[in-house]
């Protein structure tokens, strides 16, 4: 590593510290406006992200710098990176969004895409803890008006 | 901070503050499921419309329909394109293609394209096609505009003509952006007096009706069908006769109505 390289250390919500190499680190439009600001004094605050989750970033971030690394291999990386229970793909997709990463905020929504597509409205709401706010009677017209994509 | 469950107390002051929380919560939530929303297929869509209210009036709303076509229309490995086709044997149907798997696979399944007037007797053409809007036209001289994503068509009202019974008819259809209207344009000519004068008429989705326009002929007159393109709808024109026939392109502007030869 060369002599010129800085660190910032980036802290979660939960009061963890993580020291990142800035060339990574400025993945995030975020991180990399307040460097550029020079808003960055010892440490960056991420109020909106745990530390559970900024492990998994910082991973994300890290195949995705490697230098020499081949498309196929980030490709099967992705692949596996995504493969994750929904309430971690929902704490990503709320990290990605706050730190302003939009690769990897468009590859965990299209991710949550291809899992919910199929679903019924009902498995929605369970997914997104959601709570139905029709009547039956409501639901039963939207439901007659296009009938074939309950198919 | 995401808010977990196990906030959750008995103190009815708590259960209060935590209300507040949960309401933060799907508030953060509800920008990324717009993010979410927009990449899911129609199909899927038109389902969740009763998920939440909210949902609802998201998914039907003018802004969020537009931001969708762009957004699948220009997915670069064309996952939601399709190509149309009319077989002629041994019916005159129209049917359906993935553009993504014709280009990159090999072989295609087609589908029959259940359509309106299908089985009226009188074969129907595609006279133009944009945002997943398709413009037909059957030998029985009925217009539809067809939305075969949503399974929810239109028909059209045949315009009047002064040009007389034994017409050829010419079609454009394109998208005017500046007055967000799908428009028409139907070229008449007379087969018994071709050199007679043209006449074109506009027709407009938004205020359903026909509408007749000026076309300054300057001895050229339009052939074939109408070529959309950047907002204009474009057709090759010919002047004079056998040898000394003349071809360019004539432009009309959707959004001011103006003809133009392009150079």
């Amino acid at each position: 590593m060369s002599s010129s390289t800085k660190f910032l250390t980036l802290k979660t919500c939960d009061d963890k510290k993580f020291v990142l190499d800035e060339a990574i680190a400025v993945r995030s439009q975020t991180i990399k406006n307040m460097v550029e600001d020079d808003c960055v004094s010892n440490v960056i605050p991420l109020p909106n992200v745990d530390s559970k989750t900024m492990t998994k970033v910082i991973e994300y971030w890290k195949k995705h710098s490697e230098e020499g690394i081949s498309k196929d291999m980030l490709m099967d990386f992705d692949k596996a990176f995504v493969k994750v229970h929904h309430s971690i793909l929902h704490a990503l997709i709320l990290a990605a969004n706050f730190l302003n990463d939009k690769e990897m905020l468009d590859m965990m929504c299209q991710e949550v895409v291809d899992r919910i597509k199929g679903k019924t409205p009902e498995e929605i709401r369970k997914e997104f803890d959601i709570k139905n706010d029709f009547t039956p009677e409501e639901e039963e017209e939207i439901r007659k008006e296009n009938a074939w994509a309950f198919e | 901070m995401l808010p977990s469950k196990e906030q959750n107390g008995e103190n009815s002051e708590v259960k209060h503050e935590n209300s507040e929380v949960d309401e933060q919560k799907n508030l953060i939530c509800f920008d990324l499921i717009i993010e979410i929303l927009f990449r899911l297929p129609v199909k899927s869509l038109l389902r969740f419309r009763f998920v939440l209210k909210t949902w609802l009036a998201l998914i039907c709303s003018p802004k969020f329909i537009k931001s969708h076509i762009i957004l699948s229309s220009n997915k670069k490995d064309y996952t939601n394109h399709r190509l149309m086709l009319r077989t002629v044997h041994p019916e005159n149907n129209l049917k359906d293609c993935s553009l993504k798997s014709l280009l990159y696979k090999f072989f295609t399944e087609e589908s029959d394209m259940d359509y309106p007037m299908k089985n009226c007797g009188r074969y129907s053409l595609a006279k133009g096609s944009i945002n997943g809007f398709i413009y037909l036209v059957n030998m029985a001289k009925k217009l539809y505009l067809w939305n075969p994503t949503i399974r929810k068509y239109r028909k059209l009202l045949y315009f009047k003509t002064k040009v007389g019974d034994v017409v050829h008819i010419l079609y454009g259809f394109g998208y005017d952006e500046i007055h967000d209207d799908y428009k028409i344009a139907s070229i008449c000519t007379n087969i018994c007096r071709q050199h007679d004068f043209q006449e074109v008429n506009i027709y407009s989705l938004k205020n359903d009706s026909w509408q007749r326009t000026d076309y300054p002929q300057n001895e050229t007159r339009l052939i074939s069908s109408g070529k959309f393109v950047n907002g204009k709808l474009h057709w090759a024109t010919s002047a004079g006769l056998g040898y000394e026939r003349g071809w360019s392109i004539t432009s009309f502007d959707l959004a001011d109505a103006k003809w133009r030869k392009v150079e």
